[in-house]
């Protein structure tokens, strides 16, 4: 127990120093951040006083360490465009994003689970091979192509969704199934391959010895074993997934971190990009750690070897 | 009930169950793969040669003939899918659009399969530190959202084809180095390796002669699928402005300047739509076909 | 002993099984006839492959989908061959109780071993959590499972392969069934193990007066607990009778050469083991005519031709066995 918790500590620190390190050096090597702030039309003076301001005047071994130190104290300095501090921008942002990737992974699980099984009870019938065929097609298309066809379909010819913000309640519709779609194709045919392998297991075959019912020994025997080698993935897949919803929110405006982060590249907002990232990789990492204990949860052999 | 057919394997052992199997359980659409491959190539073929062929130029601005429909014609000229909001002809962009994507992603998947694997074959070669390390930042990166990254990356230095390749390529070569080293791990145990190295070979003419060949299979699965990720990530890039400059046009700058047209000509936004759907869906169902014939018991995901 | 008047509980008369492969049809089970009956012992005897598992399972309905049964299964008299998947479902749940040959795989590794038995009871007897979790707990105990509170709180990975077996012999019991299908219950057990697992079912057989179809390729195991016999080969019965008279006096030749190779106690090291020339066929290469003619040493032109029929022993007893050229015979 202890030992993951260790290993992802590590792991955070490397991440966010790596991170912030790369952005760091990459924002010097780039240009001169105290003339994209000044502008075109700016003097020598107004540049240099910007420049002294920011402490870019000084040594870039200086600049580094205060960098880090900064970072310690969560201090990403005052946004470019808001002028306010970074990071609590980013924070209010924050559970915007959450609240989208947290419906829209579970519209994938709640779709994925049934669909998976189903397809593989089903697989040498036609409706299974179907099933298995939008999942391909599901997984072919990306968050944002999904997100323009729905607002096609139900903002423009339908009018039932709105298709910008999250103003009204019915605006997390679009977004998280767009965010959802792909996560949800990869774990049907997930929990399908897994699903059929368990069917040849022996406790399969003991359920139905005992005469029960095949949707029990699925959902509750089945489902448990399978759940223990989808979480392993599933943890891989959160960083892609955290990929994914910075795009839906650029397409559908929806204001989380990604919209924050994208109109800051846009206006080379760089604290604000910094600060960002770094709630992003923190956020990830978090989440790994969740993974993991879940991990310990639900699989008894691990728990007995830990313990 | 279908899930009996499994149980067959516990009774009669794994041999005979396998002849158990009702007939026709490989899904059908795997014969699909050639096909999907002829039309890959049909279309990344006419969108290099787009110059040769396509009438109207990309770029030409003709505020008049603006937000025309599909198959409008303005004196001679044919518009078959339209026009957009600066009146360019939007079928020319499209084909003009996917010399980007099919460039980006042979070349991006190429580079990142030669960079990816060689560092996942030295890995494996030599074990010790490197393997550590390697393997440390593989584990490090797959876990990250490199999205971010790459739009953090492309944002500070610029945007360009380069800086594009290159970013996609720092993102995804992960996978390759993981695969070359496990199975590059797998041929150094196997016996005729053993032999090989007990009659004094040793170095690169060793790992070429003996490694690279059972690896190259899964590196080309690899390869495709890899392909298809980073067409996603260009276009991805692309729709946020963060693609190569924007009077290229591209699928993703396409459809972000369709977006806020999906009122009243949705075609500028529809048609970049499909074709890149399309696109990855024959590339993905290839993949799926190149998978079962070369390695069949990988599980397919 | 087995009692001639007693109830039958399984009768299956002429039953073949087909199983549809992707090479065409495979003949797996021949013609085969037998029954059990109530508080009977019935030991199907044969080396791996015989096609034992496969002729007994036609009876739970465990069969895959692709299998095809013909014939007659007649359980507690009714015909239950051609029932539908439910039908047959209710049966394996209240009727038939089953063990299999590997205990670690057949308890599910995510569950308590007291939840899976409590679930049993919570399923088909609609207790509440607790009063199953209690039952299951008096099963352990029944199953002679030391301590047992404290084990129905484990893991399957957490107890050792003869314990894992007594419960899974505690959940094929749990609701009394009236017949008992013991798949090689004793073969992935350690050698000190097995009697004792073995007298636990003699035991439960005795308390419950279930009919037992124990399968086994050891005759160690099927001279302990049988009180008839079935011997198969090649997907057919070629003999059977009461225990005691198949085991000292075979009739089939290929009885006789199995019992023959057995290594005895008390016999020296070097004496060779006598084995039987050749390896037994699987179930989709059987030779024509009889099955076991190839490898037979009284083999006759007619053996390779015609299925010889299962005759009554000439003595008059229940003791039939098939074979065109037994000892004994005229030539």
């Amino acid at each position: 127990m202890i030992r993951i918790l260790g290993s992802r500590l590590l792991q955070l620190i490397l991440v966010v120093i790596g991170i912030g390190t790369l952005l760091f050096f990459l924002v010097r090597i780039s240009g001169d951040p105290a003339l994209a702030i000044a502008g075109s039309d700016a003097t020598t003076e107004n540049i240099a006083s910007i420049r002294q301001s920011l402490g870019l005047d000084r040594s870039i071994l200086e600049q580094y360490l205060s960098f880090l130190q900064n970072l310690c104290t969560l201090n990403f300095g005052d946004s470019y465009t808001y002028l306010l501090p970074a990071m609590p921008l980013i924070l209010e942002a924050l559970p915007n994003t959450l609240y989208l990737s947290f419906v829209a992974f579970l519209l994938a699980i709640v779709v994925a689970v049934p669909a998976g099984i189903y397809a593989a009870v089903k697989r040498n019938s036609i409706s299974g091979r179907v099933v298995m065929s939008f999942s391909m097609l599901g997984q072919s298309i990306p968050p944002f192509v999904i997100g323009i066809f729905l607002i096609l379909v139900f903002s423009v010819w339908l009018r039932w969704l709105p298709s910008f913000g999250n103003e009204a309640r019915l605006s997390i519709i679009m977004p998280s199934v767009a965010l959802s779609a792909v996560l949800m194709a990869r774990y049907t045919r997930l929990i399908r391959a897994y699903f059929l392998e368990e069917l040849n297991r022996g406790y399969v075959r003991t359920g139905k010895s005992l005469g029960f019912t095949n949707p029990r020994i699925w959902f509750k025997h089945i489902l448990r074993n399978i759940s223990v080698p989808m979480l392993s993935l599933i943890g891989i897949d959160l960083g892609k997934f955290v990929g994914g919803a910075v795009i839906v929110e650029a397409v559908f405006a929806w204001p989380g971190i990604g919209s924050l982060m994208i109109n800051a590249v846009k206006a080379r907002d760089y604290p604000l990009l910094e600060a960002g990232v770094f709630a992003i990789a923190v956020m990830v990492v978090l989440l790994n750690l969740i993974v993991d204990l879940l991990y310990l949860y639900i699989d008894p052999r691990i728990r007995a070897k830990v313990n | 009930m279908q899930p009996k057919a499994a149980i067959g394997s516990l009774f009669l052992g794994s041999k005979l169950a396998s002849k158990i199997e009702p007939k026709g359980s490989r899904p059908t659409y795997l014969q699909a793969g050639p096909i999907c491959l002829f039309l890959l190539a049909l279309a990344s073929i006419l969108s290099f040669t787009a110059n040769l062929w396509v009438s109207q130029d990309p770029g030409y601005q003709d505020l008049i003939s603006r937000l025309l429909p599909p198959f409008s014609q303005v004196d001679s000229l044919n518009y078959y899918f339209g026009t957009d909001q600066l009146g360019r002809d939007v079928f020319s962009r499209l084909i003009h659009g996917g010399k980007i994507s099919f460039a980006v992603g042979l070349i991006t998947a190429t580079l990142a399969m030669i960079i990816g694997g060689a560092l996942g074959l030295i890995a494996a070669y030599f074990r010790g530190w490197q393997e550590a390390v390697i393997l440390r930042v593989v584990d490090i990166q797959t876990a990250f959202p490199f999205l971010i990254v790459a739009i953090a990356i492309v944002s500070i230095v610029g945007s360009g084809l380069t800086t594009i390749i290159v970013t996609l390529v720092i993102w995804l070569w992960t996978p390759f180095a993981r695969l070359a080293h496990a199975k590059a791990l797998v041929v150094k145990e196997s016996e005729f390796y053993k032999a090989a190295i007990s009659s004094g070979r040793a170095g690169f003419g060793l790992v070429f002669q003996h490694i690279v060949p059972n690896i190259v299979g899964s590196m080309m699965v690899v390869w495709t699928f890899i392909v298809a990720q980073t067409i996603i990530a260009e276009s991805s890039m692309s729709y946020l402005g963060l693609g190569v400059p924007l009077s290229t046009p591209t699928w993703g700058s396409m459809l972000s300047e369709g977006r806020n047209y999906l009122e009243n000509a949705w075609w500028i936004a529809v048609f970049p739509a499909f074709a890149i759907m399309l696109t990855v869906f024959c590339v993905n169902v290839f993949g799926d076909w190149l998978s079962d014939r070369i390695d069949p018991q990988t599980k397919k995901i | 002993m087995p009692q001639n008047n007693q109830k039958p509980i399984v009768e299956v008369s002429d039953l073949d099984v087909f199983f549809n492969t992707t090479q065409g049809q495979l003949h797996a089970i021949r013609s085969t006839n037998w029954s059990v009956s109530q508080g009977e012992t019935l030991v199907i005897l044969g080396e791996s492959g015989a096609g034992k598992s496969v002729s007994v399972h036609a009876v739970s309905g465990l069969l895959p989908i692709t299998a095809k049964i013909t014939g007659s299964i007649k359980f507690e008299g009714e015909e239950i061959l051609g029932s539908d998947e439910e039908s047959l479902r209710k049966l394996r749940a209240e009727k038939i109780g089953v063990i299999f040959q590997d205990p670690l795989a057949a308890l599910d590794p995510c569950f308590k071993v007291g939840a899976q038995i409590a679930e049993i009871f919570t399923v088909h007897r609609g207790m509440s959590k607790k009063e199953a979790w209690d039952e299951a707990v008096k099963l352990l105990d029944s199953v002679q499972i030391p301590d047992p509170e404290r084990r129905a709180n484990q893991f399957s990975h957490q107890l050792s392969g003869g314990q894992r077996q007594r419960v899974v012999i505690a959940m094929a019991i749990a609701l009394s069934p009236t017949l008992l299908i013991a798949d090689e219950p004793t073969t992935a057990l350690d050698a000190s193990v097995q009697v004792a697992v073995l007298e636990l079912i003699k035991k439960l057989r005795n308390e419950r007066k279930m009919a037992i179809v124990l399968i086994t390729h050891n005759i160690g195991v099927a001279a302990s607990i049988a009180d008839r016999i079935a011997v198969m080969y090649g997907g057919r019965i070629v003999e059977i009778g009461d225990a005691k008279e198949v085991l000292q006096s075979p009739r089939h030749p290929y009885t006789q050469a199995l019992l023959a190779s057995m290594p005895k106690i008390g016999s020296s090291a070097t004496e060779r083991l006598i084995t039987i020339t050749g390896t037994p066929p699987s179930l989709a290469t059987i030779p024509g005519g009889c099955s076991f003619h190839p490898r037979c040493s009284r083999a006759i032109a007619k053996c390779s031709e015609i299925v010889p029929k299962i005759e009554l022993n000439k003595s008059g007893s229940l003791h039939s066995f098939a074979c065109h050229n037994p000892e004994g015979a005229k030539s």
